[in-house]
This record gives structure tokens, sequence and C-alpha cells, in this order.
């Protein structure tokens, strides 16, 4: 009953939906950025020193601006990063996060960046790639990350680069305004 | 915003009790995977017939765990147990390859009752101490876990016999169930 009431006034209030993936190598912080999001909305989130590495799907929904925005973080690690192409499809943004920090895993994340963008479903799918871990002064800068990654060779897509962490919460306003300009 | 109200309601007049449900086919190892929870003691079982429930004290919450008989005949009974439920735990032998399309269709109809939406769903690909139990990824793959969308999952390799990836599959729903708010 409640969850039909619910359903009823988000439906509404909020009329557009957008879908954002967020990707990632595993330990890149994902779920961490997505429960800090959720916490600056007011709502449940886990403690951010107690994340377990995602293994599934973890979900955010917001409303913001009267938009409905649903972000799906799909685990990173290798073995389940198969299931991340079932949820291309429906992708209307691109979400890539990187450790900034971890710099020996680099080769293995261009790899990832450059097949998932290769993807057939993703074409033109807006993309913001999040250098997480800013607070640490190990981290990489745009610059370092743009040429490595070769992120203005990218073609077909717009690409947003930018800043991120969960325990200073730089960036988080910037991802949602950034995916409310694309939706 | 129900969700709230809904949570609000229970903390002021239900039990401080988590319910949690434990499913899947008969001899997917439910019972043993309950009572190793319980008494971290691997247990002789039969085939339940009706149910087991168990209170467990887990990293300081108070679980209220229900092992539900799997055979057959008897699922259809899961439903009366679906209302107030606050987080699903299915149980996958990793093992039994013919039945695994079953054990998808009843996942997959139990996901779409209503008194069950947005629980998170905890998969325990269990019997991985055989030797020719299918890896996490592919029971995942053959159960469709890709096709949900509207609730948190997470798969787990688990041996109920040998305690193994228990914990892990029970720190992140309990993690998660307490999350601040």
């Amino acid at each position: 009953m409640f969850s039909l009431i619910k359903g009823t006034l988000s439906w509404c209030f909020a009329k557009k939906v957008v879908r954002v993936l967020l990707l990632g190598l595993d330990n890149s912080g994902k779920t961490t950025f997505l429960e800090q999001i959720k916490k600056l909305f007011g709502q449940r989130s886990m403690p951010i020193h107690k994340i377990p590495p995602t293994v599934g799907l973890n979900i955010a929904k917001l409303t913001h601006n009267n938009i409905q925005v649903l972000i799906w973080d799909l685990g990173g690690k290798e073995g389940i990063r198969q299931i991340w192409n079932h949820y291309y499809s429906e992708a209307q943004a691109l979400i890539f996060m990187i450790d900034g920090c971890d710099r020996n895993r680099f080769q293995e994340l261009n790899e990832v960046l450059k097949q998932t963008l290769a993807e057939s479903q993703l074409k033109g799918v807006p993309l913001a790639i999040i250098i997480n871990k800013h607070d640490q002064d190990s981290c990489a800068s745009i610059g370092f990350i743009r040429e490595m990654f070769e992120t203005d060779t990218i073609e077909g897509r717009s690409v947003e680069i930018m800043y991120g962490s969960s325990y200073t919460q730089e960036g988080i306003e910037k991802v949602i305004n950034w995916i409310l300009s694309v939706a | 915003m129900g969700m709230l109200f809904s949570r609000i309601f229970s903390s002021l007049f239900g039990s401080s009790e988590i319910r949690i449900l434990i499913l899947g086919l008969d001899n997917a190892g439910k019972t043993t995977l309950l009572y190793k929870l319980q008494l971290n003691q691997v247990i002789e079982t039969v085939p339940t017939i009706g149910f087991n429930v168990e209170t467990v004290q887990y990293n300081n919450l108070k679980l209220q765990v229900w092992d539900l008989g799997g055979q057959g005949t008897i699922r259809p009974y899961w439903r009366c147990y679906y209302p107030n439920t606050n987080a699903i735990v299915y149980v996958v032998d990793s093992v039994d390859r013919d039945r695994i399309d079953i054990s998808k269709q009843e996942m997959l109809s139990m996901l779409q009752e209503e008194d069950l939406a947005g629980c998170p769903l905890l998969v325990f690909a269990n019997k991985q101490d055989m030797p020719n139990a299918m890896k996490e990824a592919e029971v995942s793959d053959r159960l469709g876990l890709h096709t949900i969308r509207n609730r948190q999952w997470r798969i787990c390799a688990a041996s109920a016999k040998k305690g193994e990836g228990i914990s892990e599959g029970f720190d992140w729903l309990v993690t998660m169930l307490k999350g601040t708010s």
C-alpha cells in the first residue's frame, strides 16, 4: 500500500527518468561515492568505512528538479564485470570511476575503459570520468588522466573529467549537475 | 517516502528484529546454512516440510531468520511469509545444473511479489566445496540476476558445510540493513 502511494507520488511529481551507469574497476570507490550521494539526499546509506566490495548491484534513486535519477552501481571485480553489458542498453549517462592513486592499474583501466566505450549499445552516451580519492596527495591530475587515457580522442559523445572524493564530498554536486545537464 | 513511513511505523510498533527469509529449491542447503549461521555447526538435516525459524545475533543486530521448505509442493506457501520481510536470502545448489532453470523461475516470480518490493537480495551460490560446482559468475548469469533493476543484490560463492562465504554475504546484508539514515 505504501509503495503504491509512493509510486503514485513519484509518478506525479517526477516525469523524467535518467538512468545512469556507474562503472569502474574494483576498489575505485564507486559504492562509497554513491552512498555519500544517498546520504546527501537524506536517504539511508551504508557507513562509508564499512562498505564491502560490490558483487552485484547497488542502486540510488534520487529526485532532483523534477527529474528522477536512477544510478546503477555495478560490481567492478573481473569475474562480475560481465553483468555490465546487460545494463548498457538502458543507460542514458555513463560515469566511469577511476582510483586516481592506483597507478599500477592504469593499464588495466585503460583497456576496460576502451572496451566499454566501444560497446555499440553505449554509442553516444555521455561520459563523466571521476578521478576519485582526490583527497590523497598521490592522486593523478586531470591533465595526466586526459593524456594517459587519450580522452581527447573519444568521439561521438561528450566527455567530462572531474575530481571526486568520498571523504571531502568533492565532486558530488558536480556530478549530479552533470547528470541533470545531460538528462 | 512510503518506505520511510513504514520504516518509522515498524520502528515504533514492530519488533526491533530484522526479518530475513531464506528461500531456494529443496536440497539447496538452506537449513544447513541457517544452523551454520546460528550454531556455527553443521547439523544433520532432513528435508524441511514447513519452516525453521531462529533468532540470530549478528554484528549487534537481531535477525529473525526464516528457513522455508523448498520442495515443489510447498513452494506456493512461501508467499504467506512475504509480508514485513526486510531481506531475502536465496540459496542455490551450484552443482544442480539440471534444476537451475527452475530455480531461476522460482526466484524471478518470487521477486515480482509486491510484498517483497525493494527488499535486498543476497544469493548464495552454495556447495562450492563440491568439485564440479558452478562459479558465482555462472550462477549469476544462469539465474538472470542481471535482469534485476529495482533492488540491490549480491551474489556470494559459499559452502554452508564448510562455513565459507556466509559471513561475507551476511556482512553485506547487515551493513545495508543497518545503514544510517
